[in-house]
């Protein structure tokens, strides 16, 4: 339907315009303004405080380190960060915002400007998606209605969790690319320490804007007004709305409907868009400077330091992985969505590990492991010096591929050696010639009938006799040398035929 | 200077205020005597006046370190809160944009 | 506390008592009762504002200068009556009852501080902690015939102080005396790192002996007095008053001379746009969800309209309605903004005159203690009370009102205003006065003999 490349070109489209609100929660110890803890599922209403609780008489006060990793979020996207920059108040009244007003950044953000790149590794095309600004902000608690008691429960420990904002320009021109840049922007975050982007903790939530331009041989003749989805907090949800307005400015703009400006809701479980279901009125935010928190003065040494700090970003990262190692587009993004899998990557080449077969483990057996449990990799019992002489073992022929994930599932599970478990638990592959012949012996006098069939030249029965061999050895004789010796052993009758 | 009613009620809507039609409309003329007044200062040259929001001069950011301790205050909250469910402060039902979640 | 129980049933300055022990610890304060001002957080006794709002709101815990009075070994007796969330001149405003001026109970004992200012005054507590945005401290000790201090904005915390207008609001003593107010300011000064905008003090702790270290001469100070202060509206008694105190400096060896602050005129308009944009916003809180008076109500927007509705008083209303016009869009630049610049044009200004003098000397209050009941109609009317004390705030200056005499048996109000951070060298400047005078001696008939109330030993 919507393409961007060739022939198309000339053809009648529709483009879509997208740009993006997300709201990331910064990865420090204590709230915004308040000394109370920045944590998720504790008991309602008890990580609170009379600051952000906003009872009478009580006064903010900023979090230092907040203001550094929004100065970090700023410079990972390559923004330019305002040596003065204050905090303003904006007002709206609903129950999960206490104070009556939000203390956010209106007219002097902490930075503007920055792109993310985006690439798309199918069509190999690379989208610069341009930051309007960042700004910081203290979130506001959480309301949930109660079908049975016809009530809204407040709930304010949220309040007061430190927010980075960050807006795009509308550069963005398809829904893929929306969840792709998403995507790398929790790389981003992660990699650069700013937030750790737990989606389940809702540590990540975005608006989008959309509307659509009906474009002929290159003019444009008519668009759609923006629609606003606010507050989705899944990459699959932002998709699937951007999806279903998509389809649905598109019917409009056939039926020769410009649509309304307006702000709508995402239903997760019908899968549509829906508007607003109050008259919306316009929002009249009233900023103006907070008088209770003078500006913050940002020193050019301090923005050095801390963009200096930043470890290599995930794009670079990707693509000096892949053109140092050869290992594969896809594994690359894997190994880069998660900082600490990267760098265990890297180590283990450092150990020794062959590339290709680091990363194929890695991307498999480590990653696979990690989405059963509910931790990091950091805190798990194993290093990289462990899948290294793992893989040794493999390579010297030591142990079988089979064997190998065996005892690898044991270390990540509790740790230990893989040649400790590998003697302890005798896995050690029978290579000794003797031994395996006379295996081999037993079985094929076991099964005449199929040493016969392979004499006789069906070459599938080999694979059984091999398997016997292995089943008679549990999996420890080396599958390559049986083969050879049982071939070896069979084609003797072959040959006299 | 003349207020419309319009504007006066797009302000008390903003505001949240519930006033009745005497107090309404009481409202609009002392708010047209007071912009009246207030709107003397709209002739003075201010063009080259940097806005004065607070009087303390910085020479270095007031911040506090990142160090996360309980307040303990969060009973005495609850227990005075004009209405409660278990841990949750409650409201009539909220209708429209911007909820969290449906439990 | 029965003394206090029986004038008070009079004067209406309480809003509620405390019966405590005496104090376990002994400090600068020890065993001197005060009284605080009911905008002033305190876990053990009410903080109502004055307002049906907060009618039974008890904090979870105390006021910063609270916690210091204490620590001081002070006994707050009681908090006092004032205007509804401290927005009014005269203590009529209060959603419960108003405050009788001791000196002649038909007459208005001031505002928004006028509790605090009538309890000293009769003599029911020698101290009293109250809070100044545009004058709320200071004018009612003019009317009340007793001293009265703003500190340098930022030197005492705002922590738990019910925020009016955050860039001008600040607590400060109430008491017979000037040095009684250093005494307290050296409880009260310090730098609280929970108010963001609480500084460093470099005379912390020190009021008290600088006051008494002071020369008894003023041979070398400088003191001016700006022209614009005595215009149309001032009182002419109140004018002589000035004058004569200005006599009294010039006898002690001060150079006074007459000068001109030109903006002055427009302190008032710009206050009211900056004051009620700061308390629309800091009263945005109050909506009867977490705390307060909370209306009966099937949904949450009736929540919000009918606890806001019946919770504030008229004139909290009017400042709401104004504060949120100014900072609406569309008017935000020719209001607010303009506004703003207007008050950086004169602090400027005033800062600018202190190159050249030490002390600005003016009345505290157009008139003496106006009749109760007579401006409560016209708000422009009852504004105009604020037109001598607003600036200090706007530029954040230290200001204390000393009496200054009686006119027709009502005391006038004496206003000196100094350099920010030089809140002891106004207090000494107004202890010499007091020393060379007795004004501040006199006191309302009926109330006891309270001259001996005056005076603490360090």
């Amino acid at each position: 339907m919507i393409t961007g490349n060739g022939v198309e070109k000339m053809r009648e489209q529709y483009r879509p315009v997208i740009g993006l609100e997300i709201h990331v929660a910064l990865d420090t110890e204590s709230k915004m303004f308040c000394a109370c803890v920045n944590a998720f599922g504790s008991t309602p209403n008890t990580d609170v405080c009379p600051v952000c609780l906003g009872l009478p008489g009580s006064l903010p006060v900023t979090n230092a380190r907040a203001i550094e990793l929004g100065i970090t979020c700023a410079r990972a996207l390559g923004g330019q960060v305002a040596p003065r920059t204050y905090f303003e108040r904006k007002h709206y009244h609903y129950p999960d915002l206490p104070k009556g007003y939000q203390i956010s950044q209106y007219a002097a953000p902490l930075s503007i400007g920055g792109e993310l790149v985006v690439d798309d590794s199918h069509s190999g095309e690379e989208v610069r998606v341009r930051i309007r600004r960042v700004h910081l902000e203290e979130d506001a608690g959480k309301s949930m209605h109660s079908r049975q008691s016809g009530h809204t429960q407040l709930d304010f420990n949220r309040c007061g969790v430190p927010l980075a904002e960050i807006v795009t320009e509308p550069d963005i021109t398809s829904c893929a690319q929306a969840r792709r840049f998403l995507e790398e922007l929790r790389a981003i975050m992660r990699t650069a320490g700013v937030s750790r982007v737990r989606m389940e903790e809702g540590e990540l939530r975005c608006d989008v804007n959309f509307n659509l331009v009906h474009v002929k041989a290159g003019q444009e003749i008519t668009r759609t007004q923006i629609s606003e989805i606010k507050n989705l907090n899944s990459f699959r949800a932002v998709q699937r709305a951007l999806e279903y307005e998509l389809m649905r400015h598109r019917s409009a703009l056939e039926a020769g409907d410009g649509l309304l400006h307006e702000t709508r809701h995402w239903d997760a479980d019908r899968e549509v868009t829906y508007a607003a279901r109050t008259k919306e009125q316009a929002h009249d935010y009233r900023y103006f400077p907070d008088p209770d928190l003078p500006p913050i003065l940002i020193e050019r040494e301090l923005v050095d330091y801390l963009a200096a700090g930043i470890p290599e970003l995930p794009r670079a990262r990707r693509r000096r992985l892949r053109e140092t190692w050869g290992i594969e587009w896809s594994q690359a993004e894997i190994l880069v969505e998660e900082p600490e899998m990267a760098d265990f990557f890297e180590s283990a080449i450092a150990e020794g590990a062959e590339p290709s077969e680091a990363c194929k483990w890695i991307v498999g057996e480590i990653a696979g492991y990690l989405n059963t449990v509910d931790t990091t990799l950091g805190a798990l019992p194993f290093s990289a010096a462990d899948l290294a002489a793992l893989l040794r073992l493999v390579e010297d022929g030591a142990i079988s591929g089979k064997i190998a994930k065996e005892v690898w599932l044991e270390v990540m599970e509790g740790g230990g050696s893989p040649e400790a478990i590998v003697e302890r638990r005798g896995l050690r592959q029978i290579s000794d010639d003797a031994i395996l012949e006379q295996i081999i012996e037993e079985v094929v006098a076991e099964h005449p009938e199929a040493a016969e069939d392979y004499a006789g030249g069906k070459d599938k029965t080999l694979g059984f006799l091999v398997g016997q061999v292995m089943q008679k050895t549990r999996g420890q004789a080396n599958p390559q040398k049986v083969n050879e010796m049982i071939a070896r052993r069979l084609r003797g009758g072959r040959d006299d035929n | 200077m003349s207020i419309d009613a319009d504007r006066v009620d797009e302000i008390l809507r903003l505001a949240r205020l519930e006033l009745d039609p005497s107090e309404r409309c009481r409202m609009q003329q002392d708010l047209a005597v007071i912009l009246d007044y207030v709107s003397t200062i709209e002739h003075l040259d201010t063009s080259d006046v940097s806005p004065l929001h607070n009087p303390v001069e910085i020479d270095e950011n007031i911040t506090r370190p990142d160090d996360a301790h309980a307040s303990r205050l969060h009973e005495r909250f609850l227990q005075s809160a004009p209405e409660r469910e278990g841990p949750y402060v409650v409201v009539p039902r909220v209708v429209g944009d911007g909820v969290s979640e449906d439990v | 506390m029965a003394e206090i129980a029986r004038h008070d049933a009079h004067l209406g300055a309480f809003l509620s008592v405390s019966y405590p022990d005496a104090p376990g610890v002994k400090g600068p304060l020890h065993g001197i009762p005060y009284a605080a001002k009911d905008n002033l957080c305190t876990a053990t006794l009410p903080t109502t504002c004055a307002s049906r709002m907060l009618e039974d709101y008890h904090p979870p815990y105390d006021a910063t200068v609270i916690a210091r009075m204490q620590e001081a070994g002070a006994i707050l007796v009681g908090k006092t009556n004032m205007d509804e969330f401290a927005m009014g001149s005269s203590n009529e405003t209060s959603a419960f009852h108003p405050v009788a001026n001791p000196w002649r109970p038909d007459h208005v004992p001031g505002g928004s501080s006028g509790g605090s200012a009538a309890a000293v005054a009769a003599g029911l507590v020698p101290l009293a902690l109250g809070t100044d945005t545009g004058g709320s401290i200071r004018q009612p000790a003019a009317f009340c015939g007793i001293t009265g201090m703003k500190p340098t904005y930022g030197a005492v915390s705002r922590m738990g102080l019910v925020a009016f207008a955050s860039s001008m609001d600040q607590v400060g003593p109430m008491a017979m005396t000037a040095s009684d107010c250093a005494a307290a300011m050296d409880i009260l000064v310090a730098h609280d790192p929970g108010d963001s905008t609480s500084s460093d003090h470099p005379d912390a702790g020190d009021f008290l002996r600088r006051v008494r270290a002071a020369p008894d001469g003023c041979d070398g100070l400088r003191i001016g007095i700006p022209r614009e202060y005595f215009g149309q509206g001032v009182d002419p008694e109140v004018v002589r008053a000035v004058r004569s105190a200005a006599d009294v400096f010039s006898e002690l060896g001060a150079r006074v001379e007459e000068m001109s602050l030109p903006h002055t005129v427009y302190a008032l308009p710009t206050y009211y746009i900056l004051a009620s944009a700061e308390a629309a916003s800091n009263l945005a809180r109050f909506d009867g969800v977490r705390y307060g008076r909370r209306a009966a109500a099937n949904s949450i927007e009736e929540l919000y309209w009918k606890s806001r509705g019946e919770g504030f008083g008229r004139e909290v209303q009017r400042r709401i309605t104004l504060g949120t016009f100014v900072l609406s869009a569309g008017y935000y630049d020719a209001y607010y903004l303009k506004a703003a610049r207007v008050r950086g044009i004169m602090a400027g200004e005033i800062t600018r005159a202190f190159a050249q003098y030490d002390y600005l000397l003016t009345p505290t209050c157009p008139t003496t203690a106006f009749p109760r009941d007579v401006r409560t109609e016209d708000p422009l009317a009852m504004y105009m009370a604020d037109v001598c004390t607003i600036p200090a705030n706007l530029a954040g200056i230290p200001a204390v009102s000393v009496p200054g005499g009686l006119v027709n048996g009502l005391p006038v109000g004496v206003q000196l205003m100094g350099r920010r951070f030089d809140d002891a060298g106004v207090l000494a400047l107004a202890d010499r006065f007091q020393r060379a005078t007795g004004h501040h001696l006199l006191g309302p008939e009926g109330f006891g003999d309270h001259r001996e109330r005056g005076g603490e030993d360090a």
